[in-house]
């Protein structure tokens, strides 16, 4: 048990790849943090330099209070699930579960007590007798979960453990992984670039975007607080509406200019937002078909042009035209790149199941104007 | 393609039903495909084949068209000759030190080389290159470098003042069996080392690195997970080996002759057949006798066969599965 | 498209007409043989030939020589075989006779201007079946003219005096005697020389016939000789090919070389200023000093050529005068009656060698055909001290099948 703290993590590959910029976190004992970003930003060397597999070029590692960045992997105490499980396709399940206490030279009759233990948690008790190779997806994963726990190590590693599962089965082992990390109370970090998974199981969640932190929160306040647009366009399904538009005040009164219609919006959410270009963010259910809100005030309702509606079940999709132009963060741009995208843009709203929009009609859109979120237009960082 | 569309093929199949009749006709139409090439098979392979066992048990010297039938008689001879065995001996030491060192020096050579050093590619290059030497101008080479008069071995190692390891390399009775063996392993071990790389290669490093998080110490990886994944690697060769060492033949012949010189020291299967099938001396071809040596390869043949199969067996047992 | 088969089929129009026209002047005759070495001076007497029989082409083809026997027993298995061709002479051309594949050649070709050896050679049965006309080999005693004259010494007559010669060049530094042993093939012509040197040629007849026999005492003496020679070889003799043997030789490397009338081009050829004498090989006490002789291969016709009758021509020409002294005076000795070398002191000096005691070489005949493939494998056994001289002598005697005249 211990907490871990990163201090200005920096890796730098032979050919000038920069994965790893000045990362600085500090994790709880205890904590459950979940690192995520887009593919490539630089999460499993993130997480391969805290397991000592790859060298810091700058930075310091400590685990508990212990500085650990020059210590070899195996002095770390650290237990890491790898995507690929990495489990021994040679060795029976017991002993790749067994496998780190038969090097740590563990007595038989304890290995056989503790490996029995496991394999009763995960479930494994009837495959123990065979190679990895005969088993199914989610029984590999479970397999290399219990190659990690068995030791009881101060830190969890998983580089996206659950990226090779089918859907259903991500969903139980998200919860059983949760469950188990929270009894074991083992400090953990989890790479993934599933934002359900960010959401669902992290105490915190950290965003890294191109080898830099973007923001590191509790899942609801990254939701809800993003610090700039990356954030806000990264989490959330689909991505927050984002378009350029301009703000203007009137004495108490504030209107945002998006294109052609406006939108009055109270000064509490603008905080010290200045007059002119800015960028507004809208999630999509903070959108909701006027027609079934009647009581909403009509200085806050958008009218525009359905083009498509995806529905749910639940709610529906509906994508409506917009003559605002869109910033788009693309997964792979640092924050400096903004694209603007030129002539139409399109908004999507999360209406209810109700909702009788169709394709070519015109709506009425209510938007949540306190929930809006405001960003610089130069910097794309949140202003509140 | 069109016709591999599901539509187009629904269509065919109904028509060909119609066309070609009977059920048997459509159950071994696919062997008008195999036939080309079961032609090919029976004429290059089976046909040669039984010709030999045929041959073997005639008295046939190879010269002229006499086959005199004698059944089993070449076996016999060639069984209870002390030539024979004599020579699969050889072949068999021949094999065991090859199989030592393409399993040590070679697999040490490929690990080496699969933590890609500077220079790796032209340290693999100069170790395959005597394989794709040929195999006489490699015994041709070696009897120019080992030949006591001519050769540069003895003088280098005389200058290094190590002139007590000079040796008639070739013609002492105690080392030219070792000699040849050394050219031999030396020919191949490029072939170890670039089987071992390539086994080395398909190892995911996640499972060498799991293993080093789990607390292995690079020699346990090494013993517990790396080595039992190249099984696959390390069958491959050692079979690879076994056919090499006891089909042996061109390098021997041109380091130490038709006779296996010093006094049989150095015959293998190899020499002892060419010799019996084509006779040692060019002056004549009085000592040949084409029809027991075809009777000796058969018995080698068979002999290969049955080893290697169980070798395989045996082998395959600690490999994974799936 | 069309343009290619108009311009294939004109070609192949004028090819008709074209080919016969040019084959109607001349018959090609094909022709193998087994040394590379002496390729432009065949190639001279072929010229000759040709200049005399404009109408006939011989094309050679040179097949070096520890492949040529399987080459052409292949060859002749498989019809391929060119019009003429080496085959040694004994068992080989027996077979090949009894096979059908050569044409007989008794009453087409005369003879009679061959030495004895040759005729023997040529005849099998009575009946002619092929002729050594590229020459016949003897084997003596090389040495180096000016080792022996520096170190005083004369070439050795006698077993006794080569151990002299031996111990004296050894106590000099000088490596006495060249023997490339390691394929055994001149351990076995060394033994049959000292064989040779104790039988006589009555004496191997008597071998070919059984009343005399290898184990018979003072036969042994020849194994004993044998073995004592070993330690005046060159180091390492018993891993030394041929080829290196000959070219040490031919270096001055060594003092002395059991070699043959047509192995001394090659010295020459590596070693334009080699000063070589030839002596017959020294005598077993008892015996004589004494010489082998071989065919270089004998000329066969393949029964299946269409030019059966200029093959005949072209061998009857080479049987020649004008042939054999082209043969003795450019490559080695040859089997044509009365031609002497004009110009070649080796070669004379090898042709008086010979006149002490001349054998033919053992694998010529079918009784011991057998025996050299035995002494090959056997003599290194007789050197290391593995085998003693009583043993080595009977396992060449089991192979001996005399034959029942
Ligand atoms: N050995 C290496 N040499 C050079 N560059 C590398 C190396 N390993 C990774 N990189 C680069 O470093 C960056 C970060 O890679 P990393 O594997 O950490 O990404 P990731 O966030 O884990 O992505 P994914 O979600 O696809 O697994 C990438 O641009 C990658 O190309
Ligand atoms: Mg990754």
């Amino acid at each position: 048990m211990a907490n871990v703290s990163l201090r200005g993590l920096t890796k730098r590959y032979d050919g000038g790849v920069v994965a790893l910029n000045h990362l600085s976190i500090d994790v709880a004992d205890g904590e459950f943090l979940v690192l995520v970003g887009p593919s490539g930003c630089g999460k499993s060397t993130a997480l391969k330099m805290i397991a000592g597999l790859e060298d810091a070029s700058e930075g310091e590692i400590a685990i508990g209070d212990e500085v650990v960045t020059d210590l070899a992997a195996r002095d770390r105490d650290i237990a890491m699930i790898f995507q690929s499980y990495a489990l021994y396709p040679h060795m029976t399940v017991f002993d790749n579960i067994a496998f780190p206490l038969q090097i740590a030279r563990v007595p038989k009759a304890e290995i056989k007590e503790r490996v029995a233990k496991v394999a009763k948690t995960l479930q494994l008790e009837p495959y123990l007798a065979r190679r990895p190779g005969k088993l199914s997806g989610g029984q590999r994963q479970r397999v290399a979960m219990g190659r990690a726990i068995i030791r009881q190590p101060a830190l969890f590693l998983m580089d996206e453990p659950l990226s090779n599962l089918d859907a259903k089965l991500r969903v139980q082992m998200r919860s059983e992984i949760a469950t188990i990390q929270k009894r074991l109370n083992v400090t953990t970090i989890y790479v993934t670039h599933d934002q359900v998974e960010a959401m669902t199981m992290g105490d915190r969640v950290a965003l890294l975007n191109g080898g830099v932190l973007q923001q590191i929160d509790t899942p609801t306040n990254i939701y809800n607080r993003p610090a700039n647009t990356f954030v806000a366009s990264f989490i959330g399904s689909p991505s927050m509406n984002l378009f350029r538009g301009r703000l203007v005040r009137q004495g108490a009164e504030a209107t945002l200019h998006l294109g052609s219609q406006s939108l009055a919006v109270p000064s509490s959410i603008l905080a010290d937002a200045p007059d002119g270009e800015i960028i507004i963010g809208i999630r999509p259910e903070d959108l909701e078909d006027a027609a079934l809100v009647p009581n909403h005030p009509v200085n806050q309702r958008l009218r525009s042009k359905v083009l498509i509606t995806e529905s749910l079940g639940s709610d529906q999709m509906v994508h409506f035209a917009m003559d605002a132009p869109m910033a788009k963060v693309a997964d792979h741009d640092l924050l400096d790149d903004l694209v603007v995208a030129e002539g139409v843009g399109v908004c999507i709203g999360r209406f209810d199941a109700r909702s009788t929009a169709r394709p070519g009609d015109i709506v009425e859109v209510a938007v949540a104007s306190d929930r809006i979120h405001i960003f610089d237009a130069a910097t794309g960082l949140a202003i509140r | 393609m069109a016709t591999l569309s599901p539509s187009a093929s629904t269509l065919t199949r109904p028509a060909r039903r119609s066309r070609s009749g009977s059920k048997g006709a459509r159950k071994y139409a696919h062997l008008w495909f195999v036939l080309p090439g079961l032609l090919f098979f029976l004429a290059f392979m089976i046909y040669p084949a039984l010709f030999a066992l045929y041959v073997s048990t005639t008295g046939w010297t190879g010269l002229g068209n006499e086959f005199p039938f004698v059944g089993l008689d070449n076996f016999a001879k060639a069984l209870t000759a002390p030539t024979f065995y004599r020579a699969a001996s050889n072949n068999l030491i021949m094999f065991a030190v090859i199989l030592i060192v393409q399993h040590t020096i070679g697999l040490f050579l490929a690990v080496q080389l699969n933590a890609k050093p500077r220079f790796m590619e032209f340290y693999r290059t100069v170790l395959f290159l005597p394989v794709i030497f040929s195999l006489v101008a490699t015994g041709f080479i070696w009897t120019l470098m080992l030949s006591p008069h001519i050769g540069f071995i003895n003088p280098v190692l005389k200058d290094l003042g190590l002139g007590f390891l000079a040796k008639n390399w070739l013609s002492d009775i105690t080392w030219a069996l070792p000699t040849v063996i050394f050219v031999q392993a030396w020919q191949g071990l490029g072939w170890a080392v670039i089987i071992y790389l390539s086994g080395l290669q398909n190892i995911p490093e996640e499972m060498t690195q799991a293993a080093e998080i789990d607390g292995a110490s690079a020699w346990q990886t090494f013993w517990r997970i790396t080595f039992p994944m190249l099984s696959p690697a390390t069958t491959a060769l050692t079979i690879l080996t076994f056919i090499g060492t006891f089909r042996a033949f061109d390098v021997v012949y041109v380091l130490t002759g038709p006779i296996g010189s010093p006094a049989g020291r150095t015959d293998i299967l190899g020499t002892l057949i060419y010799r019996t099938a084509f006779g040692a001396a060019g002056q004549s071809s009085a000592d040949v006798r084409m029809s027991y040596a075809i009777a000796m390869s058969l018995i080698v043949f068979g002999g290969m066969a049955i080893i290697s199969g169980v070798m395989i067996k045996l082998l395959r047992r600690r490999e994974i599965e799936g | 498209m069309n343009q290619l088969i108009k311009l294939l089929t004109i070609g192949a129009l004028l090819a008709s007409t074209a080919l016969p026209a040019l084959a109607q002047d001349k018959t090609v005759l094909t022709m193998w043989h087994n040394h590379p070495e002496w390729k432009d001076r065949v190639e001279a007497i072929l010229a000759k030939f040709e200049a005399e029989n404009p109408t006939i082409d011989v094309q050679l083809e040179e097949i070096s020589g520890p492949q040529y026997n399987t080459r052409i027993n292949t060859a002749l298995a498989a019809g391929e075989a060119p019009d003429l061709f080496l085959l040694q002479p004994g068992p080989d051309t027996a077979a090949a006779g009894k096979a059908g594949y050569i044409v007989e050649l008794t009453d087409k070709l005369d003879v009679t201007g061959l030495t004895d050896a040759a005729t023997d050679a040529a005849t099998i049965d009575g009946k002619v079946w092929s002729v050594p006309v590229l020459g016949s080999y003897t084997v003596g005693l090389y040495y180096q003219r000016q080792i022996f004259a520096d170190a005083g010494l004369t070439p050795p007559t006698t077993m006794a005096e080569f151990h002299t010669v031996c111990q004296a060049l050894l106590d000099k530094g000088i490596t006495p005697m060249i023997a490339p042993a390691q394929d055994g093939v001149i351990p076995a012509f060394l033994y049959m020389l000292l064989s040779s040197s104790i039988l006589g040629a009555e004496g191997f007849d008597e071998i070919r016939a059984g009343t005399r026999k290898f184990t018979d005492p003072d036969v042994v003496q020849a194994a004993v000789e044998l073995r004592d020679m070993y330690p005046c070889f060159q180091e390492g003799s018993l891993g030394t090919p041929y080829v290196e043997g000959k070219a040490l030789f031919a270096l001055g490397q060594g003092a002395m070389l059991e070699g043959g009338s047509a192995d001394y081009a090659g010295f020459t050829e590596t070693n334009p200023n080699v000063d070589l004498g030839v002596v017959p090989f020294p005598a077993v006490a008892g015996g004589k000093p004494s010489t082998v002789t071989g065919m270089e291969g004998a000329y066969a016709v393949n029964a299946g050529s269409e030019h059966v009758d200029d093959a005949v021509k072209f061998l009857q020409w080479m049987l020649s005068p004008t042939a054999a002294q082209m043969v003795v005076d450019t490559i080695t000795l040859t089997t044509t009656e009365g031609v002497l070398p004009a110009d070649n002191r080796v070669m004379s000096e090898m042709l008086t060698a010979a006149q002490s005691r001349d054998v033919r070489v053992f694998y010529e005949f079918p009784e011991t055909g057998q025996v050299m493939s035995i002494i090959q494998a056997n003599a290194a056994s007789l050197f290391l001290g593995e085998m003693s001289p009583e043993d080595f002598s009977a396992s060449l005697q089991a192979v001996v099948a005399p034959s029942t005249l």
